[in-house]
């Protein structure tokens, strides 16, 4: 009974906001489409429409990202558990509430924005230059993708006990999964890393779509079906993660210690298991005896690693263990590094 | 009746209880008292559900407080710094709560004239002391059976405090349960009848003011030499010297004590009247209780 009351109490409170996000972002999706130029192929202008799924699915994908921290902002203050953790709901109960208000804050204005979308696209190109049925096509094939995002982000950005880590946690998940895909491609050189990243399958609808709705006027049939591998593939793994996410997001909830508020964000899937695998991942792919320009982008992927490890220890002082931990990550992507090239030039020689 | 076993609680290094039992009897107003970083507003939080015990639990008629909605329904915490969204009214927290509790309107109203506030203004707005005369209003208003106070007298007027104090009083009358934790030791005096005082990361005493009060006596003596400390027939909780002037707080039966006084023939006797806050600075500079 008051998970309900307590649902519509908030519904209530968002409103206005969900209605200003929709508005704002049906005025960017309506003003980029309406001032899209007709695509230049070989210094032509040709009749070549642009459908504006790109910034459809951006903008959808930017809330699906940021919605979470609205939402999920009431973790991060001690002030603000006191108060809601106090209450006669149990604490799944709330997250429940701020977790379903997040998807309607995601889909509502997303589907304004789409909607006026469409209908910008149809009023700018002639009706024989688009498809605009594929739209709704690319429509319903995106809610399941931002759900994944929306999930993914949710969980990350909980796992944190300070706002600011909420972000950077959110940062990292965004390329984690893409950076140890892009180690391996240092290796197998088929996989695509892109489709490994929780973005990967709002990329590949706008692709595979765009392709379709744009194909009256361009010899880009049978393109879009190159993409579909990749969308699949890249649906199946974020899917995954969002299951993952969304179970460990509710079954850590009563758990979740709120004395860490404020404090150390020591969380496994945070900085302490982030850093040292993106600082790895970096300095591998960094290919380090190719030339000095590489010698310096290490320097600054290894400032970055040390800035990031002292936020996360709120010192610079960063101790003893945290020390080797950023020298070894270090050493082993720089040794790796090397390998992976005298790996690639021997497959080259 | 609360009920709080074996509560352990640590953050990080620091334990701040190792083992802690509290009995809070249905129907009192308990004041919740201890030094700076004693752990009075941990306990409260753990006794509410924002923090879990590391070990022991805590239960209300033998329900666990934890993540328990239906018990949750009966209590209100109103913590030191209550937290408010940036364009929360007083309006608004009212439909807030009413989502939560059994809101009762003519109680807020009441409570909300009294104060004078403008239910219409931000909170953000509003003084330090009529933040806490605006969620003093909402907690009245819930109607708790269990009502759970930190720090609340911090901020208000003379004359909010006493309204604060009327209406702990009245809910008291209704059958509620008051915890209070708090450093204004007179105020607590004023209106609770027991007491909790924890130190050193456990419950050091637990019992009924008057009970305290009644077991403690503060004496000046005049004697026509100097007399030490190791000269006194029991033991001193404190002893103090000024030439032949001695001032002594000690525990026990008042007329065992004074009859054993009366041995060491001193001129005066004078029996000097011990307060809560004494009794409190007493137990604490000791360290332990005697």
């Amino acid at each position: 009974m008051s998970e309900r009351k307590y649902f519509v109490y908030e519904l209530k409170k968002a409103i206005f906001a969900i209605c200003c996000i929709a508005l704002i972002m049906t005025a960017i999706t309506v003003a980029v489409i309406l001032t899209y130029r007709y695509t230049d192929i070989f210094g032509f202008q040709t009749a070549k429409p642009e459908s504006g799924l790109d910034v459809m699915l951006f903008m959808g994908g930017l809330l699906a990202a940021v919605v979470p921290i609205w939402m999920l902002s009431y973790k991060m203050k001690k002030r603000s558990v006191d108060l809601y953790y106090a209450l006669p709901l149990k604490r799944g109960q709330i997250l429940r509430v701020k977790y379903l208000l997040g998807l309607i804050a995601v889909y509502a204005p997303y589907t304004v924005a789409f909607i006026f979308g469409i209908i910008s696209a149809v009023i700018k190109y002639p009706l024989q230059a688009i498809s605009e049925s594929y739209y709704f096509a690319a429509y319903f094939a995106s809610l399941p993708a931002m759900f994944c995002l929306y999930s993914i982000v949710s969980f990350v950005f909980a796992c944190a006990d300070r706002m600011l880590d909420g972000f950077v946690f959110v940062i990292f998940w965004m390329f984690a999964a893409f950076a140890v895909a892009s180690v391996v491609a240092v290796f197998f050189h088929d996989v695509s890393p892109v489709m490994f990243a929780p973005i990967s399958p709002l990329i590949t609808i706008a692709d595979y779509f765009s392709s379709f709705i744009e194909a009256h006027t361009l010899s880009s049939i049978g393109y879009g079906d190159a993409h579909l591998p990749n969308m699949t593939v890249g649906y199946i793994l974020t899917g995954l993660q969002a299951v993952a996410a969304t179970v460990l997001l509710f079954v850590t909830e009563p758990k979740s210690k709120t004395e860490n508020i404020g404090g150390v964000s020591n969380s496994p899937f945070g900085y302490k298991v982030m850093i040292p695998l993106l600082t790895l991942c970096l300095f591998i792919n960094i290919d380090i005896v190719d030339s000095v320009y590489s010698i310096l982008l290490a320097v600054i992927v290894a400032s970055l690693a040390f800035m990031v490890t002292a936020l996360y220890k709120h010192t610079f002082k960063i101790g003893k263990v945290q020390t080797i931990i950023f020298v070894g990550s270090i050493v082993l992507g720089v040794a790796l590094s090397i390998a992976a090239s005298y790996i690639t030039a021997a497959m080259y020689a | 009746m609360i009920t709080a076993r074996g509560i352990h609680k640590a953050f990080e290094s620091k334990t701040v209880f190792n083992g802690a039992d509290v009995t809070v009897a249905d129907g009192s107003i308990c004041g919740l008292v201890g030094i700076n970083g004693a752990g009075k507003s941990t306990l409260l939080r753990i006794i509410c559900g924002v923090l879990r015990a590391d070990a022991g639990e805590v239960t209300i008629d033998g329900k666990p407080t934890f993540d328990n909605p239906e018990v949750k329904q009966d209590m209100f915490f109103l913590a030191d710094d209550p937290f408010f969204e940036h364009g929360l009214t007083g309006e608004k927290l009212r439909a807030f709560y009413k989502t939560m509790y059994d809101f009762d309107d003519g109680i807020y109203n009441s409570y909300v004239q009294k104060f004078r506030l403008d239910l219409k203004k931000p909170i953000r707005n509003f003084s330090k002391g009529m933040k806490r005369q605006v969620f003093v209003a909402a907690a009245f208003a819930c109607k708790p059976k269990y009502l759970l106070l930190d720090e609340s007298f911090d901020g208000l007027d003379p004359l909010a405090r006493l309204e604060f104090k009327r209406g702990i009083i009245d809910l008291h009358d209704q059958g509620s349960t008051v915890i209070i934790a708090s450093h204004s030791l007179r105020e607590l005096e004023d209106i609770c009848d027991s007491f909790i005082l924890i130190d050193d990361s456990e419950v050091k005493v637990c019992g009924k003011i008057e009970d305290a009060l009644d077991n403690i006596i503060k004496l000046q003596v005049v004697f026509d030499t100097e007399v030490n400390e190791s000269d006194m027939p029991f033991r001193c909780m404190r002893f103090t010297r000024v030439g032949r002037v001695i001032t002594v707080v000690a525990r026990g039966e008042k007329q065992e004590l004074l009859n054993k006084l009366n041995g060491m023939n001193p001129l005066i006797i004078d029996e000097v009247g011990m307060d809560f806050e004494d009794y409190f600075i007493e137990e604490v500079r000791r360290g332990s209780v005697l």
